[in-house]
């Protein structure tokens, strides 16, 4: 544990000391702080975060690729992974470590936002419990979409592949919800398969058990591919 | 303290590492040789367990590169080729990072940072980003990483590129002084360093191990006629006829054509290993009608064993014993 401590505090140190930390965090607000102005507060005068949040389930895919892209695919392209997996680490210290990192720092992004609901409370009379599962589903949703980073970070030694192999995976997972129109069981199937589904009703406020185990199970399997790749590549 | 045994590596059709075995005991300095691509960064990487063999073993310290690879690198100080370091860090910070990861004792820690950054020279630097450093800052800084926590066995891909004759002449006591206690992968194409530092020498070449001695046993193996230099002045075919007609004399190479106008040729004069053939050279030399410059002993040095076993076909070779 000690050591995902020591590898997680030196990405996150190194997302801060690069434009990186200040982009997203920027890019976010910039977004989101827009999205919620115009379309909450003037055109739809609701005291609701619920449009806001679905917006962020479109604009954390770019962003999680942008956080991820760097984190195996930089290390491999410098040189610097030989050095790294030749210290006394473990392969899987090392993934959870650099995944947590950007864990935190999407956290933090995230965390700029509540001044949203803070404005809700002063000047209306906002449902907490709606915004605090909306968090919740946000936090989870951003979760795996960082872990889906990883493991494209490093399936490459090109950052810009990585994170187009993040984007294209994750908003085909996204999309995927459009099958529903197939209708029956097969629809169905789709929609359940897809971020989509899931995020959707965490971004209502409704929290579903099944939306939970499909979250945690994608982060669980994302990054236990992760650190099985990572294993691959010493073979090769 | 490495025990290596018929260890291969091969990518898809191409063998990188064919075949190699050597041991290295404690306190030992092991050069390792070879031109470029002949195999030696894959070796040192097999041995640091960042890639496995696909067959053969190696054994440090008596942990197995691949069963037991987080004991191998608990013991194993590595300076990668061209030193890859994060870019973005502070000497300082970097250097804490890897006491870290190298799980040293937190007491002991900012101890054996300053232990590493005076050892290796980095005191003045120690706050600046690694970035901003030259060529040969960044390697100690490589160094000073490979240094931390005082590991058992010290692997060193080429330790000395980029760094100023100061600087080189530096790192090469440091590297003697570490091999009193510690047993040391060298790997090098700067053939003076290897015959200043190392005990004994390994060469590869296209993958295989050619050669493992010292080089002083290397020379005499390698020495098969007794070899004399001359340097004169006159027609070179009349002076190489003039020396075959000498008893003894078995071949002469023109070593070198004269440097200034009036200055003499540069021969070396193989003769058989029973005979002194010197004075028998400068009455011939002298009959001719030549002027002697300059005679002395010939020995191989590291450079010629170097080239003999590697640029060589087997033809050239029979050829130069003849």
């Amino acid at each position: 544990m000690r050591n995902v401590n020591t590898i997680a505090s030196r990405e996150l140190k190194s997302y801060f000391v690069s434009p990186i930390a200040y982009a997203v965090s920027f890019f976010f607000l910039l977004i989101l702080g827009g999205w919620f102005y115009f379309i909450t507060v003037v055109s739809h005068h609701e005291a609701s975060l619920r449009s806001t949040l679905d917006i962020l389930g479109y604009l954390s895919i770019p962003v999680a690729a942008v956080i991820t892209m760097h984190l195996f695919s930089e290390e491999r392209h410098s040189g610097t992974i030989e050095l790294l997996m030749t210290y006394p680490l473990k392969d899987w210290e090392v993934v959870i470590g650099k995944y947590v990192a950007s864990l935190l720092l999407y956290a933090f992004a995230l965390a700029l936002t509540l001044q949203y609901p803070l404005f809700l409370g002063m000047f209306g009379n906002p449902d907490w419990g709606t915004i605090l599962t909306g968090y919740i589903g946000a936090l989870l949703m951003g979760a795996s979409f960082l872990a889906m980073g990883v493991l494209s970070s490093s399936l490459s030694r090109s950052a810009v592949v990585s994170a187009i192999i993040c984007l294209l995976v994750l908003f085909g997972l996204r999309f995927l919800a459009a099958g529903v129109v197939l209708g029956g069981p097969v629809g169905k199937t789709f929609y359940y398969l897809s971020f989509a589904g899931q995020y959707g009703d965490l971004a209502n406020g409704l929290i579903d058990t099944r939306d939970i185990v499909y979250l945690v199970t994608f982060i669980f399997f994302t990054l236990f591919a992760a650190i099985r790749v990572i294993e691959i590549n010493r073979w090769k | 303290m490495i025990e290596v045994e018929h260890l291969t590596k091969r990518y898809g059709n191409l063998t990188a590492v064919n075949d190699i075995s050597f041991q290295v005991e404690r306190g030992e300095i092991l050069g390792f040789l070879g031109p470029n691509a002949a195999g030696k960064t894959t070796t040192l990487r097999m041995l640091t367990c960042f890639i496995p063999p696909t067959s053969g073993t190696a054994k440090i310290a008596g942990f197995d590169v691949f069963d037991d690879s987080l004991e191998v690198r608990k013991r194993l100080g590595y300076l990668p080729e061209h030193a890859p370091l994060y870019l973005d860090m502070r000497v300082g910070d970097y250097l804490d990072f890897v006491s870290r990861v190298k799980d040293i004792d937190p007491h002991e820690r900012s101890k054996e940072i300053d232990r590493t950054v005076s050892q290796c020279g980095l005191k003045e630097v120690r706050s600046r980003i690694i970035s901003t450093l030259s060529k040969g800052y960044r390697q100690r800084v490589g160094l000073a990483q490979a240094l931390m926590g005082d590991p058992e066995v010290l692997m060193l891909d080429e330790p000395t590129t980029g760094l100023d004759p100061r600087q080189i002449h530096e790192i090469r006591d440091l590297i003697k002084e570490l091999g009193l206690g510690h047993t040391v992968i060298l790997s090098t194409h700067i053939l003076p360093e290897v015959s200043m530092i190392c005990d004994r020498i390994v060469i590869i070449n296209q993958g295989r191990l050619v050669a493992l001695d010292s080089v002083e046993n290397l020379t005499r193996q390698l020495t098969k006629t007794q070899m004399t230099q001359i340097n004169v002045k006159g027609d070179p075919g009349g002076v190489v006829n003039a020396l075959k007609q000498v008893e003894g004399v078995l071949a002469v190479d023109k070593k070198q054509d004269a440097d200034l106008v009036g200055a003499g040729h540069v021969y070396v004069v193989h003769s058989r290993l029973d005979f002194d053939v010197r004075e028998e050279i400068a009455r011939a030399v002298v009959k001719g009608g030549f002027g002697l410059h300059e005679m002395h002993p010939y020995s191989l040095s590291l450079e010629d064993i170097f080239l003999m076993l590697t640029n060589e076909g087997p033809a050239a070779k029979r050829g130069r014993k003849n």
